[in-house]
């Protein structure tokens, strides 16, 4: 379908990680301006290399965690794109080697609090400095989980941080109605990429170096894991005007995961 | 009619209603085969004379209710245009001038079983006999219209919430039972809606309820949008869903009311 960003202006966190690098080239080529942010220099290189579009994509080094470089980089992005249009708030991290998956007596409060910096002061930062900003009509798509809505065993931190991503995307939604913004998340299930290898390496770990059997299919409806590529189709439509009346909404693309 | 859904089938319930034929007209718009049924022959006739030049349509009547003309209509598409890639299940009544907008001690069971045979049986029946044709080609994909009163409960409704919860639960029934056969089946949940059932709601809900009572205070949180949504961007929702953009989707409820249920 032809979801189109035509002139709008479209701020990507967390771009050099692999669902912010595909929902980049994916709104790129629907027409939009892209500012993608990374604390990571060397990524944000590789990932403005690899989408080779020009001047339509402007990379800038932050830290959605530290509330200086979110106002620095939101500046840069409105001097650059002319306007926010759109917000992709998707920055996020599993919680690392210890943190991924372990039981709750082994999570440190070190692990614990960085995974709730990024996943939730994080979000809360960008939605607090891009909604001055934004018009009539700008859309705001967190990032939430399928973890979420359904949090599983071992992974407190990301599930609690999730939940709160859900709960931080209707307030913001209520708040921003009069002006005409909408805000929703979406609720990914496993995807093929670093951050669910994380995930099941810690899991790995944790029963003695094996995988449980079928970790990568059995027990999901549709029997897969998905692929960045088709949830940067829902962030598209989303970001778009065909989305006008949805705000406030949970929206998991899990392959029935939750179901 | 050429465009990005061209060489595609769509079946359509409800299609004479205002989502119905918002989501008739953007499938045919977009290239697909629209294969219009409702129980009423006026609104499908309206209907097919606002599909764009070119769209190729058949209009079927038949009572979603009744399991022989549902299977009636599934046979007709595949008459007609050879199989089925889209069914858009969303034929719903909102109730009688009796049933509508009753207390839960008021409402007579006829009222109540009327509500439930249009709103879960037809809804049953649709999957029924639909899937099968879908599963036979390992892929389709299916909507069901749900309601925000599928996810929440509403007072004076109680047939109504309970056909569109029914609607939700059978979503994700469907959608675990076939996803191995390639079916998609997920939900929609429109809040409310500028069209024909609102407008007849409203009278009902006018002749059925006490005049207001200052005393009582306005609702605390208005809705975060201010106004009732058009037909189209309902459909907009369910087309997303039924199209191949969406292939990690399956036994989800995607919300469409301005926010209304975040509240």
């Amino acid at each position: 379908m032809s979801y189109s960003l035509d002139g709008k202006g479209v701020l990507i966190t967390g771009v050099a990680g692999d669902l912010g690098r595909a929902t980049a080239a994916r709104l790129l080529l629907a027409g939009a301006q892209v500012a993608g942010v990374d604390r990571d220099v060397a990524a944000l290189a590789r990932v403005a290399s690899e989408l080779a579009a020009g001047e339509a994509f402007v990379p800038l080094e932050g830290d959605v965690t530290d509330e200086d470089s979110v106002v620095a980089y939101m500046a840069q992005a409105v001097a650059r794109l002319g306007h926010i249009d759109v917000l992709f708030n998707n920055a996020g991290v599993a919680g690392g080697e210890t943190a991924a998956w372990a039981p709750i007596p082994t999570v440190s409060r070190e692990a614990f609090e960085h995974v709730f910096d990024v996943n939730v002061i994080g979000v809360f930062l960008n939605l607090k400095h891009v909604l001055p900003v934004m018009q009539r009509g700008a859309s705001i798509i967190n990032v939430s989980s399928i973890a979420g809505l359904r949090p599983p065993a071992g992974q407190v931190a990301y599930a609690a941080s999730k939940a709160a991503v859900i709960g931080m995307t209707t307030t913001a939604a209520q708040e921003a109605g009069e002006q005409g913004v909408r805000v929703n998340c979406i609720n990914p299930g496993p995807l093929e990429g670093r951050m669910m290898e994380e995930i099941v390496g810690g899991l790995r770990r944790s029963r003695g170096g094996s995988e449980p059997p079928g970790m990568r299919g059995v027990g999901i409806p549709v029997g897969r894991w998905g692929r960045v590529e088709e949830v940067s189709e829902l962030v598209l439509f989303l970001a778009s005007d065909a989305s006008s009346f949805v705000t406030g909404a949970v929206h998991p693309v899990d392959g029935g995961l939750s179901a | 009619m050429s465009g990005p859904l061209e060489g595609r089938v769509a079946v359509i319930t409800g299609a004479g209603g205002d989502i119905g034929g918002a989501a008739a007209v953007l499938l045919a718009e977009r290239g697909a085969a629209v294969v219009a049924v409702d129980i009423n022959t006026a609104g499908l006739a309206v209907l097919l004379a606002r599909l764009p030049q070119g769209a190729k349509a058949i209009a079927v009547e038949a009572d979603v209710a009744d399991e022989t003309a549902v299977a009636g209509y599934v046979a007709k598409a595949q008459e007609a245009f050879g199989g089925i890639d889209f069914f858009f299940n969303n034929a719903g009544i909102e109730g009688s001038r009796t049933g509508a907008w009753k207390r839960i001690t008021q409402l007579s069971l006829a009222d109540f079983r009327q509500i439930l045979d249009v709103n879960a049986k037809g809804v049953f029946f649709g999957l029924k006999h639909v899937i099968p044709v879908m599963a036979e080609r390992g892929r389709g994909a299916i909507v069901n219209t749900s309601s925000i009163w599928g996810i929440k409960g509403n007072a004076n409704q109680v047939a109504y919430v309970a056909s569109k919860h029914a609607v939700w639960a059978m979503t994700m029934t469907a959608a675990k039972e076939w996803a191995a056969n390639g079916v998609r089946v997920n939900a929609i949940a429109p809040g409310a809606i500028q069209g024909r059932m609102l407008r007849d709601f409203s009278a009902i809900i006018r002749e059925n309820s006490p005049p207001p009572d200052p005393s009582r205070p306005a609702r605390y949180n208005p809705p975060p949008f201010p106004r009732w949504s058009d037909p189209r961007e309902i459909a907009e929702v369910a087309c997303f869903l039924l199209s191949d953009e969406a292939s990690y989707v399956t036994g989800a409820c995607y919300s469409v009311d301005g926010g209304l249920s975040a509240i």
